[in-house]
Formats: C-alpha cells, sequence, structure tokens
C-alpha cells in the first residue's frame, strides 16, 4: 500500500505536536511494510529525502512567500502539496490513500481525491472552534468551512481522544461512524494501518 | 477556460474578452468550456452552442480581505473543476485568466498534466505603479507563479509582453502577443444619426469624442488643454464619456474658464449608447499618457471614425501616422490639438484613414481573426506537449 501523509510540520520542522507523532507514525508504518510518503513544507530543505527509515520526505516551499494571514498561505501553498502528490502517483506508483492532517491539508486533499480518485483519512488533533478566541471572525469561519468540508469529504476522521470524538461529531454533524477514536496507546499503530487497509479496500 | 468573471457577471474588461474569445473559438468548431463564479439569477450549468458553462458558488461567508476570497474561491474552482474533469470532460488546455484563476489553474494542471496556458491581461505593478505593500506583493508573486508555470503566455501588444518580460521575469520568448477584438457586426445596427446627434451638440458644432475613465493617465487633462486651441479655430462639443476622480474638478475648471458650453461630461454610459457615440462623432480622441491595448481606439476604428491617439503602448502598435489614424505626441496638448484640426479640416484625408482603419478592424482585429491566431497558439503548445515526457500516464 502507497500513503501520501500531508502534514504542514514534519521534523526539523517543529511548530506543534503534529511533526513528531507524523514522524513516529510513518516510520512505525514502514516497519509494516506500507510504502510512506510524506508531503510537507520546508522552505530551506526543499526536495526529497529518504530517511533510514524507509520513510521518504517531499519537502516543498511556498510558492508565493508573502501572505498576510494563514489562509492564503495554505491555499497556495496546498497547490505544491497536490504537484507533489501527483508527481508521485502517475510517477512512482498510484497513490491508495491520503492520511490529511488537519484543515492545512484540506483543500489539497479534496482536490487530489477528486480527480486522481484517492481516497482520504483526515486526522484532527484540534478544532479552529476552540483555538481561536473569536471564531465567528472572517479568518476563522473560512478555516471552519475547509475543516467541514475534511470531515465531509473524507473517507473517514481519525482522532486521538473521546472529547474530540464527540466535539468533532457535534460541531461538524457527522453520522454514527464518521469519526474513529484511536487512543495512542501501545497499538495505536497497528490499529492505523488496520484502518488505513479497510479505508482502501472499501474504495476500490 | 478559467475566469473570475463571465457574463452576465460583468466587473473589469475580462469579462467581455473571455466571452467574445470563447464564442469566436466555438464558431470555429473548437468545444469550450467555461468555468467561472456563480451569479445571482444566472444558471449554474448552461450549454450555449459549443461552450459549456459552469458557475460554482465562489464561497460568499465574509473573508478578511480580497485575496482571501479570492483565493477560497480558487479552492472552490478547483474542487469542482477536478470532479468534472475526472467524470471523462478532459479537455486538451486549461486556458487561465489573470492571477484570479492562479491557484486552481495550476493545481488542476499538475493533477491531471494538461498544459496550462495563461493570459496576462494586466500586472499588478501595473496597475497600481509600483509594488508598494505586502499584499501588493502578494498578488504579485501570485502573477510571476503563474507565468511560471504556464506553457505559454498570451499579451494583448507587444508593449504588454515586454512589461510582463520585465516586470514578472517571463522569458520574452514564452510569451505571445494576440490582440484584443471587437466585433464590426456591433456597429452596423441602423438609427437615425441626426436625431441622435441633436441629443450631444448642435448642428454647427463638430463633435469630438473621448470615452475611457477621467483619470491621470488616460490623459482627459491633455484634451481640456488642446480643446482651449482647437476651438480657436473651429465650433465644437467636447463630449467626455466615462468615470473618475478628475471628472469633477475638470467639469469645474472649463466652467471658469468660460467654455463650459463647450464640453459634456457624460459620467458613465452603457454600451449600446457608447457606440451610438463612436459612429456619430467626427473624431476620436485617445489621448492616454499609459495604455496598455486601447480597446477604445478599435471600438472608434470599427464605427468608422477617424481617430487621434497618442504614440504611446498598445496605441503606437494598432495606429501609423497619416495611414489609418494621426498619432501625436503624450502629454503635448497642442501636438493633439493640431491632430485632431488636421482631421476635422480636411475631410478626404479622414474618410481615407477611417477607411483603412475599419479594413484593419475587419483584417487584424475580428474575433474570427483573433480565435484562429488563438486556435494556432493551442495547436503550438499541443504538439510540444505531446513531444514531451510529461503525460497523465499511471506507471503501473
Amino acid at each position: 500500500m502507497r500513503v501520501v501523509v500531508l502534514t504542514w510540520e514534519y521534523p526539523p520542522r517543529v511548530v506543534g505536536e503534529m511533526a513528531h507523532y507524523a514522524q513516529f507514525l510513518c516510520r512505525e508504518l514502514v516497519k509494516r511494510g506500507l510504502e510512506v510518503h510524506v508531503v510537507t513544507y520546508n522552505e530551506d530543505l526543499k526536495g526529497v529525502e529518504k530517511e533510514a527509515s524507509g520513510v521518504v520526505v517531499h519537502r516543498v516551499g511556498n510558492p508565493v512567500p508573502t501572505h498576510l494571514n494563514v489562509l492564503t498561505w495554505v491555499l497556495t501553498l496546498s497547490t505544491e502539496f497536490e504537484r507533489v502528490c501527483a508527481d508521485i502517483h502517475y510517477d512512482l506508483g498510484s497513490v491508495d490513500l491520503v492520511d490529511c492532517y488537519e484543515w492545512l491539508s484540506v483543500p489539497a486533499a479534496t482536490s487530489l481525491s477528486k480527480a486522481l480518485h484517492i481516497p482520504y483519512v483526515m486526522t484532527i488533533d484540534s478544532l479552529e472552534e476552540q483555538r481561536s478566541s473569536y471564531p465567528d471572525n472572517p479568518l476563522s469561519l473560512a478555516i471552519r468551512h475547509f475543516e467541514r468540508l475534511g470531515t465531509q469529504s473524507s473517507s473517514l476522521v481519525i482522532v486521538k481522544s473521546k472529547t474530540m470524538k464527540e466535539e468533532v461529531q457535534r460541531l461538524h454533524g457527522l453520522p454514527k461512524g464518521k469519526v474513529q477514536y484511536i487512543p495512542r496507546n501501545r497499538t495505536f499503530v497497528e490499529r492505523i494501518a488496520k484502518t488505513y487497509a479497510r479505508i482502501v479496500a472499501r474504495s476500490r | 477556460m478559467f475566469t473570475w468573471e463571465y457574463p452576465p457577471r460583468i466587473i473589469g474588461g475580462i469579462a467581455p474578452h473571455v466571452y467574445d474569445l470563447s464564442n469566436a473559438l466555438a464558431e470555429l468548431g473548437t468545444e469550450v468550456i467555461v468555468i467561472t463564479c456563480d451569479f445571482p439569477g444566472a444558471a449554474d450549468r448552461e450549454r450555449v452552442g459549443n461552450i459549456d458553462i459552469h458557475r460554482v458558488d465562489s464561497y460568499r461567508s465574509p473573508t478578511p480581505d480580497f485575496a482571501s476570497w479570492t483565493f477560497t474561491m480558487n479552492s472552490n474552482l478547483q474542487r469542482y473543476a477536478a470532479e468534472l474533469l475526472a467524470s471523462g470532460e478532459k479537455p486538451e488546455i486549461i486556458h487561465a485568466h489573470d492571477w484570479l484563476v492562479a491557484e486552481a489553474a495550476i493545481g488542476l494542471k499538475h493533477m491531471f498534466r494538461i498544459p496550462m496556458v495563461a493570459t496576462i491581461h494586466s500586472t499588478e505593478y501595473g496597475r497600481r505603479d509600483g509594488i508598494h505593500t505586502a499584499y501588493q506583493r502578494m498578488i504579485h508573486e501570485t502573477e510571476v507563479w503563474l507565468t511560471r508555470e504556464a506553457w505559454r503566455i498570451i499579451c494583448c501588444s507587444n508593449y504588454m509582453a515586454s512589461r510582463v518580460n520585465t516586470v514578472l521575469g517571463t522569458p520574452r520568448e514564452n510569451i505571445v502577443t494576440i490582440p484584443n477584438g471587437v466585433d464590426v457586426g456591433k456597429f452596423a445596427q441602423p438609427f437615425d444619426k441626426e436625431a441622435f446627434r441633436r441629443k450631444y451638440a448642435a448642428p454647427s458644432e463638430k463633435l469630438i469624442l473621448y470615452v475611457g475613465r477621467i483619470v491621470h493617465e488616460k490623459g482627459p487633462s491633455v484634451l481640456v488643454e488642446a480643446a482651449y486651441r482647437v476651438l480657436r479655430s473651429i465650433d465644437a462639443k467636447f463630449i467626455l464619456v466615462g468615470d473618475g476622480y478628475l471628472k469633477d474638478p475638470l467639469a469645474r475648471k472649463v466652467w471658469s474658464d468660460g467654455l463650459g458650453n463647450k464640453f459634456h461630461f457624460t459620467g458613465f454610459l452603457d454600451d449600446p449608447e457608447v457606440k451610438l457615440l463612436y459612429r456619430t462623432a467626427d473624431v476620436c480622441v485617445v489621448p492616454s499618457l499609459y495604455e496598455p491595448f486601447g480597446i477604445v481606439c478599435l471600438e472608434a476604428m470599427a464605427a468608422g471614425t477617424p481617430v487621434v491617439v497618442s504614440d504611446v503602448g498598445g496605441l503606437s502598435e494598432i495606429i501609423q501616422h497619416d495611414r489609418n489614424g494621426v498619432t501625436v505626441y503624450p502629454g503635448a496638448s497642442n501636438s493633439l490639438a493640431w491632430g485632431i484640426l488636421r482631421v476635422l479640416t480636411d475631410k478626404a484625408f479622414a474618410d481615407r484613414m477611417a477607411l483603412e482603419a475599419l479594413k484593419d478592424v475587419k483584417d487584424l482585429y475580428s474575433w474570427d481573426a483573433i480565435a484562429r491566431r488563438t486556435q494556432e497558439f493551442y495547436e503550438d503548445v499541443l504538439s510540444e506537449y505531446l513531444a514531451g515526457s510529461w503525460k497523465p500516464r499511471l506507471r503501473d
């Protein structure tokens, strides 16, 4: 199975918790026989790196360097994510699944799923509703728009806590079964791998 | 065709351009898919002849600024188009118009590996006379990105092509000049010229027409200065159609100078009225100080009216002095007055130029001619694409 993980942070670029989580998970998945490509942002380390672990990391820059807010920054970066993911798909072999981290990767993941019929799961660690002190401002509204788009057009939403599962279901009005809670304990890599396999099998 | 405006949604010059180009291409047998923003009252999906129009939800919630809306709208357009193209409707070329659809077009180009071309109608640098803020830089960088990703660029004049070359850094050989077009047929409906003329000028007055925004770079102040000179020799009425920040100051000036009755600042007029004015005028003047193309000049030519234009930008490429019009020094009111008087005092000369001009419009600037050149352009790009290895071919 060939998986592409779209994440805006991956070591050595560490902004929050996702970077280390992504690296740990990807390395463990490679050990289980998956082919894992990470597409991420890093202005200073652009290019492809094959880690000793076997994870292939594709780092891109933002084609438009100047931005006034995170929304436009994400949307121009998404196009680079699309380019790299399409290149993997055509040149290295068809991609079976995309794992889309947070709303930041949703524009790319959604377009890719429509264009190339690649199913995607969305991993959510936090929600704009909770992050923003004023979630109804225009910027937060647009972010929530993409968050909702992701929860709706992905095949499955993966969260790390029960509270988060309830929050996501409540905020985005999702049906039961759309959100899966996978605790980050000793068995979680196994469960993620199984979940990936289930989604890929279902979409075939 | 990706465009942020398409009739009935008309904001600037891109909507009529894409509309006329799409229709002319369709006339030649090219299948055209237009993907654009939605508009109240317009159908979400419409087929007109060979043109398939898709109007996509363009995101209606408030956004922090225009660019944030633009990029969010692009994301919506792209998602819609991705689904459409994946369902089997695969175009051979993606054609984007200006930075406003860059994000959507570039992503689709890569996901489907279809060659993408772009028309640059104007640049942020030109519109703002330089890049002064971070916001403007973001748009400027988006334009650079679009021209870098595009297989080739179309500009409407050699002047604009050289601007795109220097301002955006696009190699000159990647830019093709295909002019804007004008539809001569739209200037041919019968009308009562004498009655129409009486609305604007006395029978003894020559009718001198200016059409355009009343702003510095279009040169209306130069025209007013020139008008004073012209009025010393002949009786005339100067009609200035359009709005702009110089309209009120100039109108006040001509009244305080005692010549207010020789000028008429009409403000914005609707299209049919302007077309009739073109056909009624004795001369049409385009005194611009800066002009990427000069559509007003072409419209006057299509109406069979002699033109006097400043020798700048796209105008210099359309008009050859004494053959199909009169060119004058930009910013020089005495030169402009000389040009106007030349046309108004030698009817045979003026008629001959107007005939030459009309012939040019039909030969070079008809939408049919432009669509043919655009088709050739598409075919050049396609043959290069077909010869290359970048294809949507799966490895396994």
